[in-house]
């Protein structure tokens, strides 16, 4: 027989049977096993699982510093070596719903463990918190709450034992998933094609995307006296590639002295990037960032000053996340080192 | 090279007799028989070239489902034959004269190469793996070692040529064989004219060294968009020299296996009138992006298209060309689907795509490319492991991103991976 799950679940003053909107500012109480709503989370989980504790807590004290706090109960919730987090079901209100979708989170990224909570479909936590944990849809009152109880448990139940959701069961974590189809890929888009020229309406198979408009800075007032900072994505690195950058779907950048160097040579600088072939950075790196250039407008006074670094980073199948995230740590690095003024000049391949 | 001077634009009939392949070893010399193919390694070695730079380290044969890895693989090609010309025009030799031309193709078979050719980001095909859809074939697999200070480019050549004319050899060896014929002409037969005309914008990549797509045996790199005869992309017009991603780009094979244009053909007469394959090139600067993608438009137009399937080749910067292409054909009254691949992270929550057109609502997606794949132990690798898997076990247990993975999200539709978001 299986040990069961240990499950440990989250509620509010109220629903912690502590007390009404007099106690909103408790803080956290850990209670032995199940309380409240709890009880109907054993009978859902039968022999599966276990409420080995509950956490009470205050909806305003949560409120008060929902990251901090909800760290805090989560640092408590880890003692227990729980297998589950299930949180609510806070249904419609909002502070409460606020609440369970911060603890999830927390207790995620802490723990790494499935993350259940249970929301009325326009409770504000819910496109705070439905890409963090598993949020199950209910109804606006307690008064489904059997309902909710069962189905947060099932499909609590459900993740831990790796098993796949059904679609609708919980909030769309907005997540894309590999699936293999009947039907290859051309198939599937003539049918797509068809479908539109008969005027029906046959959903995309990839969500459309709405890229913020990135805003440029303004123009450098005075390249005279400007320091120019060299950047690029085309791999380029010391020889050796001693960050190890890798060439293909990055996940670092570096930064490289530039003193005292006047000319990149290929005994000193190398390009590891595989979106195109590096021979020719390879055999003279200038052309991938040409610092023989820039040194001569520095000598001739076109420029203040190159900078006396440069950043590198492989921009190969790199995810969009992870170049946003370049761009703003190297934006605060520039800011952090140099005062005077700054202009980039950013080379790509 | 452009597609109003290709040599195979008069095409009207094309014969394309299947010959159905039940096994594929290495033997003392060719023969077939009745479905058995027997291959001499005397024979692909006189095919090789002679030269200091390279050698053919192995020659193997490999049944589908085969417990084997092979990587980092570069082209591979189909098995096919033409009696009058060449079944690669402008590769192997000169396109067949005439109007009618007639091909041998072996189905279910392939040659691929791997090699250490320097400069190349390529992957390994997992036979047993449901993310390899060339573990379904037979593969008649030849390694070859690249010297490091080899010409890559000529280097590259080279082993197209010697990768063409084997399959062309081995193809030839049924050319008398009973087979399943399939009789394609161009223009598509006369159906009903209320049926919106309809058509492929077929992109290929070709964009400097070792990423390359040939037409005609020329590199496509200057390659103005036009419309192509179907039936010369099916007599072989298109070959691959691109290395530039395993997951997503379009080798050989699949250009010739052309799923877009069968997916279009078999809609003929029912959802559409097939009239129209615009040819072109993704182009890697933004003002030869807008250009193209004007012209693509303009092209259309000119044609009376009123729907277009639109495929990718590669990604990141080239979702830039395909929805350019997209918005000018859309606001133009256009429909368009689009088909292309996803980079949405390990986690898959990262934007799917670089770009994304307003009027790209109706996307056909062929799978994401940084989903991690396990794959499980095999008993034989064949290649240059050191490549791809650094000092992993090349035969023992994997984890891979798609990426990694040979054919895995190709965007000519060939396989059945896609996504949904949960």
């Amino acid at each position: 027989m299986e040990t069961p799950l240990r499950v440990v679940h989250y509620l509010n003053q109220f629903f912690g049977q502590v007390g009404g909107e007099d106690k909103a500012d408790m803080p956290l109480l850990v209670k032995e096993g199940p309380v409240g709503p709890g009880l109907a989370v054993k009978a859902a989980l039968g022999t599966a699982g276990e409420v080995v504790a509950t956490m009470v807590c205050g909806d305003n004290y949560l409120s008060a510093d929902l990251e901090g706090r909800a760290a805090e109960v989560a640092a408590v919730i880890a003692t227990f070596k729980p297998d589950l987090l299930l949180a609510g079901p806070a249904f419609g209100a909002g502070r409460y719903g606020m609440a369970c979708g911060a603890v999830c989170r927390a207790v995620r990224a802490h723990l790494h463990i499935p993350v259940v909570t249970a929301l009325e479909e326009n409770n504000p936590a819910v496109p705070l918190y439905r890409s963090w944990a598993h949020i199950v849809p209910t109804g606006p009152t307690a008064a489904s709450m059997r309902k909710a109880v069962a189905d947060m448990t099932k499909v609590a139940l459900r993740l831990a034992a790796h098993e796949e959701l059904d679609d609708g069961s919980y909030f769309s974590q907005g997540v894309r998933q590999l699936k293999r189809m009947e039907y290859s890929g051309a198939q599937r888009a003539a049918a797509m094609l068809a479908a539109r020229l008969r005027g029906e309406d046959m959903p995309s198979e990839v969500p459309l995307i709405v890229f913020g408009a990135a805003v440029a800075a303004p123009p450098l007032a005075n390249l005279k006296d400007a320091l120019i900072v060299p950047i690029t994505e085309g791999g380029l690195a010391p020889t050796g590639n001693p960050d190890r950058i890798e060439a293909s779907m990055a996940t670092k950048f570096g930064v490289y002295s530039l003193e005292g160097v006047d000319s990149l040579t290929p005994e000193a600088f190398q390009a590891s990037h595989g979106g195109y072939d590096n021979a020719m950075v390879n055999a003279d790196p200038n052309r991938l960032l040409p610092l023989d250039a820039l040194r001569q407008l520095e000598r001739q006074g076109e420029i203040g000053a190159v900078a006396p670094v440069f950043y590198s980073t492989a921009g190969n199948a790199t995810t969009v996340q992870n170049a946003s995230a370049f761009g703003k740590a190297i934006a605060a690095d520039i800011r952090k080192r140099f005062q005077a003024q700054v202009g980039v000049f950013l080379t790509a391949t | 090279m452009n597609a109003d001077t290709s040599p195979l634009r008069h095409l009207t009939h094309l014969t394309l007799r299947h010959v159905a392949v039940r096994s594929l070893t290495l033997g003392e010399q060719d023969t077939w028989e009745d479905g058995r193919l027997l291959v001499s390694r005397a024979t692909v070695d006189g095919l090789f070239p002679q030269r200091p730079d390279m050698r053919l380290r192995e020659v193997r044969a490999y049944a589908p489902g085969a417990a084997t890895r092979l990587g980092p693989v570069l082209d591979t090609v189909d098995l096919r034959h033409c009696a009058n010309g060449s079944a690669f025009p402008g590769v192997t030799g000169a396109p067949p004269q005439g109007e009618h031309v007639r091909l041998t193709l072996l189905d279910r078979v392939a040659v691929c190469v791997v090699s250490n050719l320097p400069g190349v980001q390529e992957g390994i095909i997992d036979m047993q793996s449901p993310y390899s859809p060339f573990g379904e074939l037979f593969l008649l697999a030849c390694a070859v070692d690249v010297q490091p200070d080899a010409d890559r480019e000529d280097a590259d050549r080279a082993i197209r040529l010697f990768q063409c004319r084997l399959a062309e050899t081995l193809a030839g060896l049924a050319s008398d064989a009973p087979a399943a014929e399939e009789l394609l002409q161009w223009p598509a037969a006369p159906t009903a004219p209320h049926l919106p005309r309809a058509g492929a914008v077929y992109f290929v990549q070709s964009q400097g060294a070792l990423r390359r797509t040939l037409f005609h045996g020329e590199y496509a790199d200057p390659l103005s968009p036009g419309c192509v005869n179907p039936l010369e992309l099916l007599a072989g017009a298109l070959v691959s020299g691109n290395y530039v991603m395993p997951s997503n780009k379009s080798c050989t094979y699949i250009h010739h296996a052309a799923p877009v244009l069968s997916s279009l053909q078999a809609g003929h007469g029912r959802d559409w009138q097939f009239t129209a394959t615009i040819l072109v090139n993704e182009r890697s600067d933004m003002t030869a992006k807008r250009e193209t993608a004007a012209t693509v438009a303009r092209i259309a137009q000119e044609q009376g298209l009123q729907a277009l399937l639109i495929n990718q080749e590669g990604g990141g910067n080239a979702d830039i060309d395909i929805m350019l292409t997209c918005h000018e054909l859309e606001i133009r009254g256009i429909k368009t689907v689009l088909l292309l691949n996803e980079f949405a992270g390990a986690d898959g929550r990262n934007p799917s795509l670089t770009e994304c057109a307003p009027e790209a609502r109706y996307m056909v997606s062929t799978g994401n490319n940084d989903y991690l794949a396990t794959l499980q132990p095999v008993t034989d690798f064949l290649g240059f492991p050191l490549q791809i898997l650094g000092s992993q076990d090349p035969k023992g247990p994997l984890q891979l991103p798609l990426t990694r993975l040979y054919a895995s999200t190709n965007q000519l539709g060939f396989g059945k991976l896609s996504c949904v978001t949960r």
